[in-house]
């Protein structure tokens, strides 16, 4: 109601395209935009994670055994600090197991630089050693703690989201090549080769899933290397995750085939191409993006899922579901039990915020809607 | 009167499978046995109610849907056409030649294309003209059909009913073919903007030499357009004349009842009669060759029901369907004149 | 006066309906006011945006959240449970509103197939409402109202009728059905929006002899809804004109028709085709429906009037003045030429 004054330019409504449309019906919705932000939130810290980590994700510091989290504070007993420190670690044995305890040292203060040098990465090929933030003196910090070998929990958590994203991402890709070729044929020519991919695709469907993967992960020769699994673990993704997909796609092209409007295509001269690129692909594509994004939580969890299980990506390669796995034992859960906990939040965080944004798409993806 | 299209025999059954193990199949008979000429300039007027093929043959026609039999010709300049065995790359020519506009504007144009897009598309299509002649034919169709031409960058969701049917007007006529069906054009619009568009088609057949096939249910509408009428039902073609006959003299049933239920704006001629139960014969089981109308004709006879009547001429212009006019089981002498026939009630404005 | 003896059942007074939507508020219904008589039909008609609608919605207490009905308005209601009611004061949920529809306010929709669900058999629907507003009887005596209803709408067989679904009837019967469901409990009132709207022409012809035979038989008062002048004719004693949610022309329907007292009407009525203005161009009305959102100001026609009179009509806003005979106009150029001694109804004649 409080928009009643502006004036309205009639033509630049009417000339705003599909999408744009759709942008701003998504934008009205808040659970959409924090999903979506905090999804960004996420990639940004994957992508970025080389700079973002303070410490290398594999280096193993003996000196901070399952150590606890180390949390930034600007002042305590000692006083107000303008530059945020942590406290550092002491290690003692206990006297009966012999195993060694870190704490928190309160009586030693870590200050962290920013922007300083710590491990060298490349980025884009340049080669850069410059991170975000690290410990005084090339100390090592661990914000989120460390696990049984002294690997930093923080830092592998983000190398982990930038893993266990990037595979979701090109999982649900490829899915959706294989489910357009075949679901779009099935649905655009009908008849008997609708009839005879449909019963192909069930066939694929009834397989159960899990017995499937681990026949596949477990066909992996040992003595592949972590990148060539990764792609392999994507393709098996894909393969399973097309039925599915097919199935909507090719109702989407079922159902839009007799719509007026590409009859009237027809009877304006246009070319099966034509129809398919200009006409059937441009309405579909909005109600697919949904199913897209909904698919997505799905590979995720089939990712953390097989490697949870040992199937699937194996360290030094790093996961959500790796980190997971290696998080398996009763000392962890005992001592440590946020080596168990961070990475389950993410997931959790990562699935949540894509379905909300897929419900939110959903809202937003028929803005032609008048709202009288 | 050259025709330009004329429609043989022709035939468009569906069946409606059972099931992959069943043998039993049901055929509908959407268009069943329809033979039309349709003279050059002229407007045809095809009337018929719900379910009785007016849509399936308009869309045989455009080649959207498979004849089960039959032929339809096309006459360009001196060439015979038959577009029931046409090749799919010759029909792209031909659609220079025959057009469609349809019925719903609201679903008859793409809703992500603007409408200098949907109105050029013809043209991108068939590549008649060089790229940047487009804009100037599309800009030229659109003040013809009296469309802004600010609009044309617009996308059709912001526009009304009667404003969309412009635009698949222009779509249609852009390529300035010889023959148009148009299926149900004003159906879906409020009355004012109904005259409109019928001004509208109305100048554009002048202007641009054009014949129609203008399918509709409205009977006022469709006479008001047309020069001929044809009067289908259930697939079948019952009547056919020149408009100002059929509806002083209508000679079928069926075209009698349906002209004394049209709801006359200047008198009451509706409820006069106080029949209201349904008249319908029940108990007669039709064949294949019984005549569709027989449970609802106040004139059934037996040869009704194991005949089909054939559409036959019974003046030079007026053709029937009826064996009231062929079969020697209706005593001639005794039948009333159709003026005197009950339901016999004519529409006088 | 004796309640009974009252012939005004259904009085609108001052209607008034806004609804808010996205870019601002639309007036749906702006100031309307008509009486209904017993044993009445009176057609309302208008095209799209004209109000029909949401003036049947406030009838029968139905209006969308999102509508807002200006106070000042009434809809009095001379029901025979609860005396003369506004049924404006009624709140959405009320127990009366329960006991008014279905029962003294029967509903005949456009669409039949929308109504009958396809999982119930017609009895079914029938053992519904009598349940609900005649309580107590026993299947038996529910089968029998319901087959003497479905005998009295002309349905050839009703015993069969009753034991089939609503998919095994045709669009013409459904229509039957709905109306022996609404007539069933007796109502005073019916509102029908559409009714024949969706049917086949040979159809509407039998419904509409039928709904005038009803009519007459029960002594009905019945809101006949449509966009067509020609049904309209054929069945209403008077007919409101309706345009942007305002009553242009209100009077028995062949004076309306034949001799309009609006200019919007008898631009409506030229605009009809028949056979014989064939090769005339139709009279069309300049202009299209404005925006809902894009009120004109002063008269709403006076865009699209062709006798517009500049200084007045967008200025102010004209008042629905009687004139003889019962009829109504909302038209400044009327006013005008009535002063001055002009004949009114030769003005906007066909």
């Amino acid at each position: 109601m409080a928009k009643k004054n502006k004036p309205i330019d009639a033509q630049k409504i009417h000339t705003t395209t599909y999408w744009k449309l759709v942008w701003i019906h998504f934008k009205k919705h808040k659970a959409g935009k924090f999903g979506f932000y905090t999804l960004l939130f996420m990639a940004l810290c994957g992508i970025f994670a080389d700079f973002l980590a303070p410490v290398h994700p594999q280096a193993r510091d003996s000196l901070a055994i399952l150590a606890p989290a180390q949390l930034p504070h600007f002042f305590d007993s000692k006083g107000f600090s303008l530059r945020p420190f942590v406290y550092g670690i002491k290690t003692k044995r206990d006297p009966i197991t012999l195993r060694p305890i870190a704490t928190l040292d309160k009586s030693k203060r870590v200050y962290l630089q920013f922007f300083s040098h710590g491990f060298k990465y490349t980025l884009l090929g340049i080669p850069l050693d410059v991170h975000l933030i690290t410990g005084e003196n090339g100390q090592k910090i661990h914000f989120l703690g460390t696990d049984e070998f002294g690997r930093d929990l923080f830092s592998r958590l983000l190398y982990a989201t930038k893993t266990s994203l990037s595979i979701g991402v090109l999982g649900v890709l490829t899915a959706f090549v294989l489910a357009l070729i075949i679901g779009g044929i099935s649905g655009y020519f009908g008849g008997i080769i609708d009839y005879l991919i449909q019963r192909f695709t069930e066939i694929i469907r009834v397989i159960p899933v899990i017995p499937l993967y681990m026949g596949l992960a477990a066909a992996f020769p040992k003595d592949w290397s972590s990148s060539k699994i990764y792609f392999a673990i994507t393709i098996i993704l894909g393969l399973i995750g097309w039925p599915t997909l097919s199935r909507r796609i090719r109702s989407q092209f079922l159902s839009l085939k007799n719509e007026d409007y590409v009859l009237a295509a027809t009877v304006a001269g246009a070319s099966s191409y034509r129809i398919i690129s200009r006409h059937l692909l441009p309405s579909f594509i909005s109600y697919i993006i949904i199913d897209l994004v909904i698919s997505f939580p799905y590979m995720i969890l089939s990712e953390t899922a097989l490697s949870f299980i040992g199937l699937g990506l194996r360290p030094p390669v790093l996961s959500w579901g790796v980190l997971l796995q290696s998080a398996q034992r009763i000392e962890v859960i005992v001592h440590s039990p946020l080596l168990l906990f961070a990475p389950a939040f993410c997931i959790f965080v990562a699935i949540l915020s894509f379905v909300i944004i897929g419900d939110a798409l959903r809202d937003a993806a028929d803005p032609y809607k008048t709202h009288y | 009167m050259k025709p330009i299209l004329e429609i043989k025999d022709l035939k468009v059954y569906y069946q409606l499978s059972k099931g992959f193990f069943q043998k039993s199949k049901q055929t509908i008979k959407a268009v069943n046995k329809v033979s039309l000429n349709i003279p050059k300039g002229q407007t045809i007027g095809l009337v018929g109610e719900s379910g009785c093929g007016k849509t399936t043959l308009g869309r045989t026609i455009l080649n959207l849907v498979q004849p089960t039999s039959g032929q339809i010709y096309f006459y360009k300049d001196q060439e015979k056409i038959d577009l029931t065995s046409l090749e799919a790359k010759k029909w792209k020519t031909l659609r220079k030649h025959i057009q469609m506009i349809f019925q719903d504007p609201y679903t008859s144009l793409n809703p992500r294309m603007t409408i200098r897009d949907i109105i050029a598309e013809p043209l991108v299509n068939l590549k008649i003209y060089p790229k940047k002649e487009i804009n100037d034919k599309v800009e030229e169709i659109a003040t013809r059909c009296n469309l802004h031409l600010s609009h044309l960058s617009r996308f059709p969701h912001t526009f009304s009913g009667g404003q969309r049917q412009r635009v698949a007007i222009a779509r249609a006529l852009i390529l300035k073919p010889d023959f148009i069906v148009c299926d149900e054009p004003v159906s879906a619009l409020d009355v004012s903007t109904q005259a409109d568009i019928l001004n509208l088609l109305t100048e554009f057949k002048l202007d641009f030499d054009l014949t129609y096939l203008f399918i509709g249910h409205d009977l006022s509408v469709v006479a008001y357009i047309s020069d001929v009428i044809a009067v289908m039902y259930k697939g079948r073609l019952v009547e056919t004349g020149p408009t100002d006959q059929i509806f002083t003299t209508p000679k079928h049933p069926y075209t009698q009842l349906l002209l004394s239920s049209v709801p006359a704006i200047d008198q009451r001629n509706l409820i006069q009669d106080q029949e209201i139960t349904i008249f319908e014969r029940n108990d007669l089981t039709l064949g294949e060759k019984s005549c569709p109308f027989l449970p609802r004709c106040p004139y059934g006879e037996t040869i009704c029901l194991n005949q089909e009547p054939e559409l036959i001429p019974i003046s030079s212009e007026r053709f029937v369907a009826c064996h009231l006019f062929s079969s020697s089981q209706f005593d001639q002498s005794t039948i009333a004149q159709p003026e005197e026939r009950p339901h016999a009630t004519t529409l006088s404005h | 006066m004796n309640r009974d003896q009252n012939p005004t059942l259904l009085q609108v007074k001052n209607l008034t309906v806004c609804f808010r939507a996205h870019g601002g508020t639309i007036l749906a219904v702006n100031d309307l006011s008509f009486d209904l008589n017993k044993n009445q039909i009176l057609g309302i008609v208008g095209e799209s945006g004209s109000g029909k609608s949401v003036t049947m919605q406030n009838i029968l207490g139905i209006l969308p959240k999102n509508g807002i009905v200006d106070p000042n308005s009434q809809i009095k209601f001379n029901s025979s449970r609860y005396g003369e009611i506004d049924l404006l004061k009624l709140k959405p949920k009320e127990k009366k509103w329960f006991k008014l529809r279905g029962s003294e306010i029967g509903i005949i929709f456009q669409e039949p197939s929308a109504v009958l669900s396809p999982i119930y058999k017609i009895f079914a629907y029938f053992k519904e409402v009598i349940d609900l507003h005649l309580p107590g009887k026993s299947k038996t005596e529910i089968e029998q109202m319901a087959a003497d209803m479905l005998a009295k709408v002309g349905i050839p067989n009703p015993s069969q009728c009753l034991a089939q679904y609503p998919f095994e009837l045709s669009g013409g019967m459904k229509q039957r059905v709905l109306i022996a469901l609404t007539l069933v409990t007796r109502p005073k009132l019916i509102i029908a929006d559409e009714p024949t709207t969706a049917l086949d022409v040979t159809v509407q012809a039998q419904i509409l002899r039928l709904l005038k035979k009803l009519q007459q038989e029960f002594e009905l008062s019945i809101i006949f809804i449509s966009h067509n002048l020609g049904v309209i004719r054929q069945i209403a004693d008077q007919v409101l004109v309706m345009y942007l949610g305002e009553a242009m022309e209100l009077g028995l329907t062949e004076d309306v028709i034949n001799r309009p007292l609006h200019p919007y009407t008898s631009l409506l009525v030229k605009a009809i085709p028949h056979f014989k203005s064939k090769g005339n161009p139709l009279v069309t009305m300049p202009g299209s429906i404005p925006n809902p959102l894009e009120r004109p100001t002063g008269c709403p026609f006076h865009p699209r009037c062709p006798f517009v009179l500049n200084d007045v009509c967008s200025k102010q806003h004209p008042a629905f003045i009687n004139y003889e005979n019962g009829r109504k106009s909302r038209c400044f150029y009327l006013e005008k030429h009535k002063s001055r001694g002009v004949p009114v109804e030769t003005h906007f004649r066909n």
